[in-house]
This record gives structure tokens, C-alpha cells and sequence, in this order.
């Protein structure tokens, strides 16, 4: 029978990389990511045994770890960075003709809004669905799906290559 | 599905399309083109969304995680309670098997002056029982009397050890004097006093009469009123008085 704290050991090592980076977005700041990855798996311990399902141990940690960004609101005025002060790696602050894509993309995400950062972020790190998304974010599935299309739109623009695509995308 | 429909859903979740923009894709081949491009820029996304992880990230996490379980409050406590349970169901137990052998071993007199402490409220009652309740106790333990013994304040049927007694209060000009009546039980005549509290056993008709007070001035008087109560029936009981 597997004990709790080797269902804990396997879920931290196969979660925490995804965790730790959905908080960098999040927050925008490494060492509260790091915080915050660190907080949101000692909640996770503590109940453990509500999770029943190992295809939602992501999503659910992400759950907790929203909270646990949220309670930092409640605390103390937090020591979060505007959005275009996000930490980005060195690499990425070169300038634009010394960038790859991946940087540029981080780039225009750290200067997303973060109403469309955080829906994409779900999608793509969290692997939510646009209906899990809009119950988390308590909107409707509408909003969310308007949010990520309109997220990568502006993620697209950022990357030249992407404009006329962007154009096609174009919701009425 | 037409195209504007497709790339609608293209644009909002390239990965999960459904089974209507499947066939469209299939018979279009612009917006098979657009759905690749689509996914290209999905894996550029999830590229750049992988900001590098603190080394040994995983390791620090279970290190806090098992650091604290460790010294979880809520997993402390357990113990402490348990420890706490232990103790106080240990000292309820002693207690129970110490009163128990107490209460089987112990003198008649240790009995008596233990048992004035379980009925305190008994010394100072002063309603009057009524003749017949007295002698229905005493038959009732096989010990019928001729009539009461004097006036009778307090009644009752008790335990006393292994022994079923008939306890009464008299209250008598000097205070109250406590009678515990032990059918079926011939004890020596003894006076005893502890903790402030003066005694005497005495047999009775067939049983011992036990008589407790702050002073034994009355004794001899409330032995006679019991003696005459009995109507002399056990001559050698009393004729030790």
C-alpha cells in the first residue's frame, strides 16, 4: 500500500517544475514563486486526502496556489512588480533583433494584462478547460474563452510573424 | 463549421477541438494550414511560459513539507491528548479499583466516616421521617423494629462495602448524630475518632450499630433509644452497651 508521503513525494516531483513556473507568471517575481510553490504543497500536504484524482492533482494544485497569491493580497500590500517589471531571464533582456521567439513571447507576456495572462496561463501550463477556467475565475465560459483568444492574439502581434494571423483570428 | 468558426476555435484552444472543427479542417485545406501554424505558435508558447526552476526545487519542497509534518501542532497534540486520556482514565481506573478495594477490605469504621462525605447534605436535614419509613427500612434488611428509635431526621438505604445498612440522622440537642445500622454483622463493641469525627460500633440485635458524631456525649443515650427500638431482642447484644 502506498504510504501518503510517497503518494506527497511523487506528486511534488512530478508537478512542482509546472507549479513553481505558473507562479512566476502569476506573480511575476522568482523568490515569491518559489514562496508560493513552497506554501501552496505544504497546504496540499495538510489535505492530501482530498485529492482523489491523480489526472487533477495539477489543476488542483493550482487552485491552492491561486489562493495562496490572493491571501498574499489579504495579508500586506504586496511586493509585486507592475507588470512590465516582471523578472525575465538576463537572456531575455537583450534587445529585439538579439531575441529568439521564446524570449519576445515572454516578453509580451510579462506586459499582458493580467485578465488575459492569468485565463492563458490556466490553458496552457494548468491544462484547464475554457469551462474550469471560467468556474475558477467565476466568469462564464464566454468570457474566458474571449479572454485566451485575445491573449494570444496580443502574444502573436508581439511576434511580427504572427500580425496578419492575428488579423484572421479576429473575433466580430 | 465554416472558416471564421474555425479559426475562432483555433484561436482559442488549438488542442481541443471538436469533432465539427475535425471534419472542416479536413475538407479546408487554408484552415488545415492555419491549424498547423496554430500549434506551432502553441509549442513556441509553451516554450517560453518554461521559465528555468530553481534547482532542487523539488527537494526543498519535500524538505519544508517533511520538516513541518514533523512538527505539525495538530500531530503534536494527539500524543499530548492521548498522554492526557492515558493519565486521566489511569487515575479514573485506579481511583474506581482503589475505592473498590476500599471498599471491601476497609474497617467498618473507615467505611462510616468515609461514607458521612458522600451524603454531607444528610447532617443537616431536619424533616422529621415518619415512624413507619423507619421500620420499613429495617424490615426491609431483615431487622423489623418494635418502633422507631426516637426521632428520625435523615433516611435512607445504603451501601456500606459489601454491606447493605440503614443510614439516619438524629439530631440531637449536642448536633447531629449519624446511625448506620449493618444487619447480619456482630462487630465488637469499639469507639474510634479520626479528622475531627467521634465513633462507635456496638452489636446489635443480630447486626452493629454505628454511631458518628463530633462528640460521643449522646452515644449512650441514642444506643438505648436503638436498644429499646429492637424491644431488648438480642439480650447479649445488649448487654454489651
Amino acid at each position: 500500500m502506498v504510504s501518503k508521503q510517497s503518494q506527497f513525494d511523487a506528486l511534488v516531483r512530478a508537478t512542482s517544475a509546472d507549479l513553481y513556473r505558473f507562479a512566476f507568471w502569476l506573480c511575476g517575481n522568482e523568490a515569491l514563486a518559489h514562496d508560493l510553490t513552497q506554501e501552496t504543497y505544504l497546504r496540499a500536504w495538510r489535505s492530501l486526502d482530498n485529492l482523489r484524482e491523480t489526472a487533477a492533482a495539477k489543476a488542483w494544485l493550482i487552485t491552492i496556489l491561486r489562493r495562496e497569491h490572493a491571501r498574499l493580497y489579504e495579508r500586506k500590500t504586496p511586493a509585486f512588480e507592475p507588470i512590465d517589471a516582471v523578472q525575465l531571464p538576463e537572456s531575455d533582456l537583450q534587445s529585439p533583433d538579439q531575441l529568439g521567439d521564446d524570449a519576445l513571447v515572454r516578453r509580451a507576456m510579462a506586459k499582458l494584462d493580467p485578465k488575459y495572462r492569468e485565463p492563458l496561463l490556466m490553458q496552457v501550463l494548468g491544462g484547464f478547460s475554457c469551462e474550469e477556467i471560467a468556474a475558477e475565475l467565476n466568469v462564464t465560459p464566454g468570457a474566458v474563452m474571449t479572454q485566451v483568444f485575445r491573449a494570444r492574439q496580443k502574444l502573436k502581434a508581439a511576434l511580427g510573424g504572427y500580425g496578419e494571423e492575428a488579423k484572421v483570428y479576429e473575433l466580430p | 463549421m465554416n472558416c471564421l468558426e474555425f479559426r475562432r476555435a483555433i484561436g482559442t484552444d488549438p488542442r481541443s477541438l471538436d469533432e465539427a472543427a475535425d471534419i472542416h479542417r479536413s475538407q479546408c485545406s487554408r484552415c488545415g494550414d492555419a491549424l498547423q501554424r496554430a500549434l506551432a505558435f502553441e509549442r513556441t508558447l509553451g516554450a517560453a511560459f518554461a521559465v528555468p526552476v530553481p534547482q532542487g526545487l523539488a527537494d526543498r519542497v519535500l524538505l519544508a513539507q517533511t520538516t513541518a509534518a514533523l512538527h505539525e501542532p495538530a500531530r503534536r497534540r494527539w500524543p499530548a491528548l492521548a498522554l492526557a486520556a492515558t493519565i486521566v482514565l489511569s487515575v479514573a481506573l485506579g481511583a474506581g479499583f482503589g475505592w473498590r478495594w476500599f471498599s471491601l477490605n476497609a474497617p467498618l469504621a473507615d467505611l462510616a466516616i468515609a461514607h458521612l462525605a458522600h451524603e454531607p447534605f444528610a447532617l443537616s436535614s431536619r424533616a422529621l421521617v415518619a415512624e413507619a419509613e423507619v421500620r420499613g427500612q429495617f424490615a426491609a434488611l431483615g431487622a423489623p423494629l418494635q418502633h422507631a428509635p426516637g426521632a428520625v431526621h435523615y433516611l435512607m438505604n445504603c451501601p456500606l462495602g459489601r454491606h447493605r445498612v440503614v443510614h439516619m440522622v438524629l439530631q440531637r440537642e449536642s448536633g447531629p448524630v449519624t446511625a448506620l445500622y449493618v444487619p447480619r454483622l456482630h462487630e465488637a463493641r469499639r469507639e474510634f475518632g479520626r479528622d475531627g469525627v467521634r465513633g462507635r460500633e456496638q452489636p446489635l440485635a443480630g447486626g452493629t450499630l454505628i454511631l458518628l458524631a463530633t462528640s460521643d456525649r449522646e452515644f449512650d443515650a441514642v444506643a438505648a433509644q436503638f436498644r429499646g427500638a429492637f424491644g431488648g431482642s438480642d439480650s447479649g447484644a445488649l448487654g454489651t452497651l
